[in-house]
């Protein structure tokens, strides 16, 4: 059971439950003081969303662990520098989404080239080789499980610029003017990114849609 | 009358892909078109909504942890960056110049040249006994001082000092180690003055700031004379006894 600090008695956490409930902005007014169960629960909440966020954009669950983890040491070092402005997650995923870009073009300066796609077209899209499966039908389990990896190397294909928004989006499932705050885009350009990242998908997941 | 495709931006945009905006939503119906790209639209977010979700390892946390810690120990010592170096340097270099600057003007107790106390002991009169004036500096609380060193025989009617070589003096509860002890000679003028010890001696204190003479009870045992300082209410730093 977490054990009540006496920061969060001094906004009004009388209980290791209020810890439990207590919204994001006062876990992050505890966090700033050091309080480390606010921070556990911080972690508690946003660890899944953001490590899957990360993986969906990187396609490497290590390398997203370790970034997750990244993102949750920013929140704790930089906690005094939160603004309560817009809301915790947009902020978190913010963070998450400059690491996952910026690991996306050390990768592309490391010239990282995809077995799926190892040439790309004069704008800089990949073309992808994806020869038709001619094989019989397989057992459901393995359907799902190609499909998901069909996905997944989909999305690794996009531009970084339209795999965060679609990823955001879709995936996430967060609303316009939360991508365009995390992204720092506005919102006619958060919906072009994500119409032009659909068509795209449209047609490398013809065989699935 | 909206256009086909201002309607599949609509499409697009629409929050959940089953709910459509009521102009939309009319124009789907009686177009086919749109309809089969609305189904698309539909599926398509379906698909990727449906992806495996990766959770995070079992010892998540506890790398986190090690990791965190190992973050902030290396923020705690951030602040010890060339800027701070430059002012630690800064300040320790005034602190120094302040200490010469106090030591040249006398204002802290500076060492002879050699870095040792000069206490000259001054020999006195034999047959003078302690005098009243000197008694009221005998020794006090604060203790007294007795050249127990090396200490030279001092004619009666002579006032020498005497070097002691590493003579030490013991005080009530402090001990007071004299290394070495400059003699000096017997000149009756020091500084234009007259020194005698008619009636005990006189300890001549030289300081930047002036000289200081002060009267010490002295008593001879036997062919040892003994000087009684009474340490408890100065420090001489240069004492010099010219008779």
């Amino acid at each position: 059971m977490a054990t009540t600090t006496h920061q969060a008695q001094a906004i009004g956490l009388g209980s290791s439950h209020s810890i439990e409930t207590a919204s994001d902005h006062e876990l992050l007014a505890l966090i700033r003081d050091g309080d480390e169960v606010a921070f556990q629960e911080i972690v508690r909440r946003y660890r899944n969303p953001i490590t899957n966020f990360v993986y969906r954009m990187i396609d490497d669950y290590e390398r997203s662990v370790e970034l997750a983890q990244e993102t949750f040491i920013r929140i704790f070092t930089s906690a005094s520098r939160y603004q309560a402005n817009y809301s915790f997650s947009t902020y978190i995923y913010r963070i998450a989404s400059n690491l996952a870009i910026s690991e996306l073009r050390r990768r592309k300066r490391r010239k990282v080239v995809s077995l799926f796609s190892p040439f790309t077209t004069d704008d800089g899209e990949a073309i992808e080789i994806d020869p038709p499966d001619v094989n019989p039908l397989q057992d459901e389990t393995m359907i799902k499980d190609e499909r998901r990896r069909a996905v997944a190397r989909a999305i690794a294909s996009l531009p970084e610029k339209y795999r965060a928004a679609i990823v955001l989006r879709d995936v996430e499932g967060l609303s316009y003017d939360r991508i365009a705050e995390v992204l720092d885009l506005s919102e006619g350009t958060v919906k072009s990114r994500i119409n032009r990242a659909r068509n795209l998908l449209k047609e490398k997941l013809s065989a699935y849609v | 009358m909206m256009t086909c495709k201002q309607i599949k931006k609509l499409i697009d945009e629409a929050d959940r892909p089953d709910v459509l905006a009521f102009e939309a939503a009319g124009h789907v119906a009686s177009c086919a078109s749109c309809r089969e790209f609305a189904d698309q639209r539909a599926s398509l977010r379906e698909l990727l909504a449906s992806g495996t979700r990766v959770s995070v390892p079992i010892n998540f946390d506890a790398t986190l942890q090690a990791r965190l810690a190992a973050a902030t120990g290396r923020n705690s010592f951030s602040w010890f960056s060339p800027a701070v170096y430059l002012r630690l340097a800064g300040a320790t270099a005034a602190i120094v110049v302040a200490i010469f600057v106090a030591q040249y003007n006398g204002f802290i107790f500076a060492p002879d040249e050699a870095g040792t106390r000069e206490v000259v002991a001054v020999g006195t009169n034999s047959a003078a006994p302690t005098n009243p004036q000197a008694a009221a500096v005998a020794p006090t609380a604060h203790g007294e001082v007795m050249n127990t060193g090396d200490t030279a025989r001092v004619p009666s009617h002579q006032m020498t000092a005497q070097r002691h070589s590493s003579a030490t003096a013991s005080v009530r509860g402090a001990r007071v180690e004299e290394r070495r002890v400059r003699s000096v000679e017997s000149s009756a003028a020091v500084a234009g003055r007259d020194l005698r010890a008619a009636d005990g001696a006189v300890v001549l204190v030289r300081g930047r700031n002036g000289d200081l003479e002060v009267p010490v009870p002295t008593v001879s045992v036997g062919a040892q004379p003994l000087v009684y300082v009474n340490m408890g209410g100065q420090a001489p730093r240069n004492v010099r006894a010219s008779f």
